[in-house]
């Protein structure tokens, strides 16, 4: 359940390729899906080479390329595992070329054509069993060839760009991601300081430029495009934007600050869709996946050195795998690591609470009442005084002055105005002491969550709930236990802890009171036997779970004690406990326990008890017959009513008529003898036995 | 999105409902002078129906307080006077559209120690009935005439009344009934002296209505059932029976043929005077509480038919003739507390002196639940055993579900014992193909069971039969008999997200337990129903409280379970436990809700937005809510805003009021958007596309409307298509191409064929030969 990355193994080591960027080292096809059994990697000035993936990465063929050639673009039209065409866009110092590689088998045949200008994206038509080949050239043109018959390329159609432009990021968008017949190329293009976004129609005999949208220019961006949505990452500012296609307009803005250190270069940082509203980021030597609609990180993954993210490819379901560049700067070593990820289902499930955007200091809020005229701004006045609490909170508890921490915290919770504490705090006299009190929602104060986080953590010091014997201030504590915002994180190992300062009231306190309690802490409370608190746990334990519950968390915590010792020890108790709940809890032992696990004692006593009940059952049913036929021999028939208040012996019988008629109606549906029976049909039905078998007689 | 100038405003729709008028023979409604109109008095509104369609033509929105007796202004047709108990009369024109529907007002000044019981005009006088405001011990009843703009002048007094009386048809006399078992005859027709006559009658059982004839026959409806006669003189007397429980009207028919009864049969009696024969009018929607006949309408009869929860009422008309309904009004009934004037009575008893007295809770839960329908946005008011579909555009109502078994007669005598299942949830699929409504039945004390306090409860799914009119109706396809297990009761019920298009409820019980329930649809066989079942559960312990909420998650991937104090993530397919949520509310939680990604908590002392990412609180605010506070909360999930009504009290004379404050916040954000303060304690919010409704104690339905939701609905069209955008670029190359192949070539040879047999043509025709090779 939720998205998260894992084994990431390396796959292959690049040559020394030192001078180059990460991103012109190596280019990447983009496979069709998460399963394909090959992936196809185009490494400058070395190799084309193909992988295959199972069952381990294994290079399986290669295509060797002059030491000079950077590869800047590739797309690989797959026949089959054996047969492929490649297409590349090389540049070879000011030469540019566009190379088709026909692989079969081991052989290969290559063609290619010069081309007057930087090749940056190159992609096979959907249609044109890989003899088309639409071309985005770095001034902005688009170019479609084909592939001969000779096998020559031939350049069928250009759409020529604007003057001067720069092409920053191009893709190729698949036929219908957007709701359309036609295969598209969107394109981001820089002019001086504006902006183009184009978007351009490719059919297999035309290129059509559909649509164009000019913005102001903007520095340092990194694009992704994946399923109809085109992200932009803003390196200044750090924030992700969607933009809507094909307006090209703002949807969204997500702040990933947290993610990106200051100064950052451009080059460390990559950016990558692999589904829906979901994103994956390299930023130096962290990979992190984001949940662009949540504004939260779902995982992360670090490595020592810098990391460019190669390909991530898209999916539709869950699991997806990722290719990326890791530069050891010790080794001076490049290699293409592979990684699986699970991207999850983009659901709120997998994002609660996993901001990226950490709270650093807890700050509470003021409570402003509903029909404040102005809710900011008795909200800060709210929030001021707690702030005010808490600072004094904390002056006490650094000089341990727990009379006077208990002088503050508890009148304070309990809705004492905080100017008469403080008065009465600067008086010298001794403070007298007061009772221990409860919760309760009428008259206190109504706190922030994170106020009475902060209250605990001072008294605490930290974030485990342990308590300092030299500092307990014992009413706030108690207080506290009572309080329902008692917070979840310091529940845990809170009953050892009180255990173990062996305090018992405060122990019973939280085991009452003390909301959310783990129910596996419950149940070991139940099985050490030694505590004084065995109702008190037992109670809890059955009024807020479920038997199912509690059966799977007694399981639990008898593995973690690796004894099935006290689970007798706690049945015999629980037979001793005077309380109708506890048979759930029997039940739930007994469940856990086993069917012939239990000493011959235990089990008498478990018989005893059985017996006990049915002797008792057979009494009262007697007894109800007696009082049954008492009842018809004091009342022969409805119309001596009021003869029979003179008759004394009735009286208590008739007081109660009531539950006499109620008692009649039990009475009367196993024992119709009694009474009249004026139905024929029930007369009938008398003789009748209730079943009988009948034959059919032919 | 945000847009910075959103403009709110707030507007009553719906004018409460039929007043009551109890204790007085006035009736709601007159005709007009021509007969054709029926003009209907609300206690905010006054609507005038055409007869002829049954067409509400006009609506007059009114505020003059509580009104005793209405009728026709005699000197002005366009005028209806309204009587209030303190003695103001106004004359409201409901006719033409004028700037201030009040034209006059008068004052019938009553005397010290009485208040304006009923009052009828004659032209330029009029006489009302006053009765003493004692409360202990037999009533005074005190008749006046007045003259317009004039002191009382002319009165007659008639000691120890019942509060019943009643005018004659055409209002020339007035009868009381003394606790002495007398009649006493008021005549008011003479211009001067009013004439008084005095007659003694059998005492049956209590009398609970009477009435007299033009001509001095008094009728008197008994409470055991039979009406007693008590002709001129007082000599001759007798009893009509049929009735065998409470005749709660009598009312004799213009020509003094006929006497029409009504009580708690729910039918209609016409008694034949002179032939003993009688007739019926069975089966009512509801007790006959009033009938009344028109003088400018006299072949047809009204009637106030009073539903089960004893606060609102229908009315209908009647054609004498054939008994046919011609007119049938009803006001928007969602199901108020009743006695809400006493309850507050009380509470000023205890809180009178209070400092802060906004800040007290509201003692009683006044809160309603009310649903509305996804796609026609009709209100579904659930009331007893029925709710009632209500299209509050066009101020109607659409239809009467009964979505229990119920006696379709009036409940008499002992029968008033048997309980009526209740219906406590009813909300909707979000396609609004499904309905769903939860019922409990107690076992009727009448069977005297050792099981007398088990509840009963049951989960029905209807199907919408009716989707392409209004879609008011509704089938039952499935229905489960105690959905979570004998004893525990359904709280709250949620439909799923439409996602993938499945369909989907989750439903929790008192003690935590959490169900989901999948539509199962059995395609093999096209005449099966389709049937709901259990897909999930996920089990609660044995703490009950009815601090339970539950809800999805917009991606329907969670499902929050709010219990007591603390909010359950489980898994929304599997209902797997996923973890607490910790420090959420310090009070029991009322309602929970998921808006984008953040959860919004109801408790009963704080309304509270928690970031579900970060795990920390936008906003949380002190408020008080009562057990139904989901009824005071409504959200709207497009524009991600959530409406509050917080109710509190106010000092008045000797009572407390309700007043209410309604506030529109953002999810994240503690500044609201949008307030209002409304006179009166608001009862439910709803929401519906884009704007909120409110309901309030009187039954008055108003709405919060913005600019926004406009705004969207423009955005939604200028918003372009990738395929548009391709389409229209298309066409533009085509004609392109179009434009460079127009350019045809001709030579010699292109015009050869026009030439042939060239001889024989004429000019003209060869003309159009070359004009046809050359196209166009």
């Amino acid at each position: 359940m939720g998205a998260f990355f894992e084994d990431s193994y390396p796959v292959h080591a690049l040559l020394r390729l030192a001078d180059l960027s990460f991103s012109k080292k190596a280019v990447f096809a983009t496979p069709t899906s998460f399963k394909a059994s090959q992936i196809d990697v185009g490494v400058s000035r070395s190799l084309i080479l193909t992988f295959a993936l199972k069952p381990t990465p294994k290079l399986v063929w290669s295509y060797p390329l002059p030491p000079s050639t950077i590869v800047e673009c590739m797309d690989v039209h797959t026949v089959g595992d054996e047969e492929k065409r490649f297409v590349v866009g090389l540049t070879d110092g000011r030469k540019h070329k566009l190379v088709l590689i026909d692989r079969k088998g081991e052989t290969s045949n290559v063609s290619e054509i010069n081309v007057n200008g930087k090749i940056v994206g190159v992609k096979f038509a959907g249609h044109g069993h890989g003899n088309i080949i639409f071309v985005c050239m770095h001034n902005g043109a688009t170019k479609l060839y084909r592939k001969s018959v000779e096998g020559k390329l031939q350049e069928v159609s250009e759409l020529s760009g604007a003057k001067g432009s720069k092409v920053i990021f191009n893709c190729f968008v698949a036929e219908k991601e957007l709701g359309n017949e036609h295969e598209l190329l969107i394109t981001v293009e820089c002019h001086g300081k504006e902006w183009a976004y184009r978007m351009i129609s490719l059919t297999e005999t035309r290129l059509l430029e559909v649509h164009q949208v000019l913005v102001p220019g903007q520095k340092d961006c990194i694009f992704a495009y994946n399923c109809g949505q085109l992200f932009c990452l803003n390196i200044s500012t750090k924030e992700i934007s969607l933009l809507d296609i094909p307006s090209f307009s703002i949807v969204k803005t997500i702040s990933v600050a947290p993610l990106i250190q200051q100064k950052t270069p451009l080059e460390a940082i990559s950016l990558q869709v692999p589904a829906q509203n979901r994103l994956i980021l390299g930023v130096k030597g962290t990979i992190s996946l984001i949940s662009f609609s949540f504004e939260c990180l779902l995982d992360s993954f670090n490595m020592k050195g810098d990391i460019y993210l190669g390909l991530v490819v898209p999916t539709q379901g869950q699991r997806t795998f990722i290719l990326f560049l890791h530069f050891n700067s010790d080794k001076n070593t490049t290699k293409i690591h592979m990684m699986n990820a699970n991207v999850g289902r983009g659901t709120v499930a997998e994002c609660l609470g996993k901001s990226m955007h950490r709270n650093e200091a807890v700050v509470s809020q003021g409570i402003p009442f509903i029909l404040d005229e102005d809710l900011t701004e008795s909200s800060k006045i709210g929030a001021n005084e707690f702030g005010a609490v808490l600072d004094k909170l904390r002056e006490l508890r650094s000089q341990k002055l727990v009379e006077k921490w208990e002088r503050v915290a508890v009148p304070f919770m309990k809705n004492e105005l905080w100017e008469s504490i403080t008065k009465a705090l600067n008086k010298t006299k001794k403070h007298k002491t007061y009772p221990y009190s409860a919760f309760d929602i009428d008259t206190d104060r109504l706190l922030d969550p994170s106020f009475v986080e902060q209250i605990i953590s001072i008294i605490v010091g930290g974030d485990e709930f342990v308590l300092d014997p030299e500092f307990l201030p014992e009413h706030t504590v108690v207080y506290l236990l009572t309080h329902p915002l008692f917070p979840i994180k310091y529940t845990h190992g809170l009953t050892e802890e009180l255990a173990k300062l062996g305090n018992e009231d405060l122990l019973k306190q939280a085991l009452i009171t003390c909301p959310n309690l783990p129910i596996d802490h419950l149940c070991r409370q139940l099985l050490d036997s030694d505590t004084g608190v065995f109702a008190e746990s037992a109670s809890r334990l059955v009024a807020e779970k479920s038997i199912l519950e509690i059966t799977s968390s007694f399981q639990r915590v008898l593995q973690e004690m690796n004894s099935s010792q006290g689970l007798d020890t706690v049945l015999n108790r629980l037979l001793e406990w005077d309380s109708n709940k506890k048979w759930i809890l029997v039940q739930a032992i007994i469940d856990v326990g086993g069917l012939l696990n239990w000493p011959a004692s235990t089990v008498d006593s478990l018989e005893s008890i059985i017996a006990r009940r049915i002797t008792s059952l057979t009494t009262n049913s007697y007894n109800l017959t007696l009082v049954g036929q008492a009842l018809l021999l004091a009342q022969p028939s409805k119309k001596s009513k009021k003869t029979k208040k003179t008759a004394k012996a009735n009286d208590i019988i008739e007081s109660n008529g009531f539950q006499q008629q109620q008692l009649d109606s039990i009475l009367a549906m196993n024992d119709l003898s009694s009474k009249k029976v004026k139905d024929e049909a029930l007369k009938l039905s008398q003789k009748v036995p209730s079943y009988s078998v009948e034959k059919l007689v032919l | 999105m945000t847009v910075d100038h959103v403009e709110w405003a707030s507007r009553m729709v719906l004018g409460g409902r039929l007043p009551q008028l109890e204790g007085t023979p006035a009736f709601p409604a007159v005709f007009s002078a021509d007969g054709k109109h029926q003009i209907v008095v609300f206690t905010h509104q006054i609507r005038v129906y055409f007869l002829a369609t049954r067409q509400c033509v006009r609506c007059i929105d009114i505020n003059i307080g509580l009104i005793v007796d209405m009728c026709l202004d005699p000197g002005s047709a366009s005028q209806i006077l309204l009587f209030s108990g303190l003695g103001g009369v106004f004359s409201v024109n409901w006719k033409e559209k004028v700037a201030s529907p009040v034209t006059e007002v008068f004052v019938m000044s009553p005397p010290q120690g009485y208040v304006l019981a009923s009052a009828s005009c004659y032209g330029d006088r009029f006489v009302g009935v006053f009765q003493s405001t004692k409360k202990k011990g037999p009533s005074t009843a005190l008749v006046q005439t007045f003259l317009k703009e004039n002191e009382g002048e002319t009165k007659v007094v008639v000691d120890d009344v019942t509060p019943v009386f009643s005018w004659s048809f055409d209002k020339s006399q007035v009868v009381f009934v003394t606790t002495s078992h007398e009649v006493v005859r008021v005549s008011v027709s003479g211009d001067s002296e009013m004439s008084v006559e005095r007659n003694s009658f059998v005492y049956k059982s209590p009398v609970t209505s009477v009435a007299v004839s033009n001509d001095g026959v008094v009728a008197l409806g008994t409470g055991a059932g039979p009406i007693q006669l008590i002709y001129v003189g007082g000599s001759d007397q007798r009893l009509l029976k049929w009735h065998i429980d409470l005749v709660k009207t009598v009312a004799f028919s213009p020509d003094n043929k006929y006497l029409l009864s009504g009580g708690l049969e729910k039918v209609l009696v016409l008694w034949h005077l002179d032939s003993d024969n009688h007739q019926f009018l069975p089966r009512l929607n509801g007790t006959i509480d009033k009938i009344h006949i028109d003088v400018h309408k006299t072949d047809c009869y009204s009637m106030l038919l009073g539903c089960s929860d004893g606060i609102h009422h229908e009315m209908l008309t009647i054609l004498a003739v054939d008994l046919v309904s011609r007119l049938t009004v009803n006001s928007a009934r969602p199901r108020l507390v009743p006695g809400v004037a006493h309850s507050l009575r009380r509470a000023y008893k205890k809180l009178g002196n209070h400092d802060n007295l906004y800040q007290v809770p509201i003692r009683q839960d006044y809160s309603l639940p009310a649903a509305v329908h996804p796609t026609t946005n009709q209100v579904y008011f659930p009331s007893g055993a029925s709710i009632q579909i209500y299209d509050w555009v066009r101020q109607e109502q659409q239809s009467l579900l009964n979505a229990a078994a119920v006696l379709p007669t009036g409940k008499v005598r002992s029968e008033t014992k048997l309980v009526d299942p209740k219906i406590s949830l009813v909300d909707f699929s979000n396609d609004g193909s499904w309905m769903v409504t939860v019922d409990t039945v107690t076992p009727s004390p009448v069977d005297n069971l050792l099981s007398k306090s088990d509840e009963y409860h049951a989960l029905k799914f209807w199907k919408n039969v009716d989707s392409k009119n209004d879609g008011s109706k509704w089938e039952l396809a499935c229905k489960i008999i105690d959905p979570h297990g004998h004893g525990n009761k359904i709280f709250t019920i949620k439909p799923a997200p439409l996602l993938k298009n499945e369909l989907a409820f989750v439903s929790a019980d008192d003690k935590g337990g959490v169900r989901i329930w999948r539509v199962v649809k059995n395609l093999s066989n096209s005449n099966q129903q389709t049937a709901w079942t259990l897909h999930k559960s996920s089990p609660g312990g044995i703490a009950s409280s009815s601090a339970v909420d539950v809800c999805w998650s917009q991606d329907s991937s969670v499902v929050f379970l709010a219990h007591e104090t603390s909010v359950t993530v489980l898994d929304g397919y599997k209902l797997t436990t996923l973890n607490h949520i910790s420090g959420i509310a310090d009070s029991p939680i009322r309602a929970i809700n998921v808006l984008e990604n953040h959860l919004l908590v109801v408790s009963q002392t704080r309304i509270a937005s928690y970031d579900l990412i970060r795990g920390a609180f936008s906003f949380i605010m002190r408020a008080n809510f009562p057990e139904g506070a989901r009824n005071l909360v409504a959200i709207d999930y497009d524009s991600r805003l959530i409406c509050v009504a917080a109710n509190y009290y106010e000092k008045s004379t000797n009572t407390l009021a309700i007043k209410s404050k309604l506030l529109v916040f953002n999810h994240n954000n503690l500044e609201p958007v949008f307030t209002k303060n409304h006179n009166q304690g608001i009862t439910s919010v709803l929401c519906v596309s884009g704007s909120f409704l409110f309901v309030d104690l009187d039954a008055r339905v108003g709405m919060l409307t913005s600019s926004l939701t406009e705004y969207l609905e423009l955005n939604e069209d200028i918003k372009p298509d990738v395929n548009q955008i391709m389409i229209k670029a298309e066409e533009r190359a085509q004609q392109e191409i179009a434009h460079n192949n127009d350019r045809k070539t001709f030579d010699m040879n292109t015009f050869a064929s026009a030439f042939e047999n060239a001889h024989s043509l004429t000019l003209d025709s060869l003309f159009d030969r070359v004009v046809s090779i050359t196209g166009r």
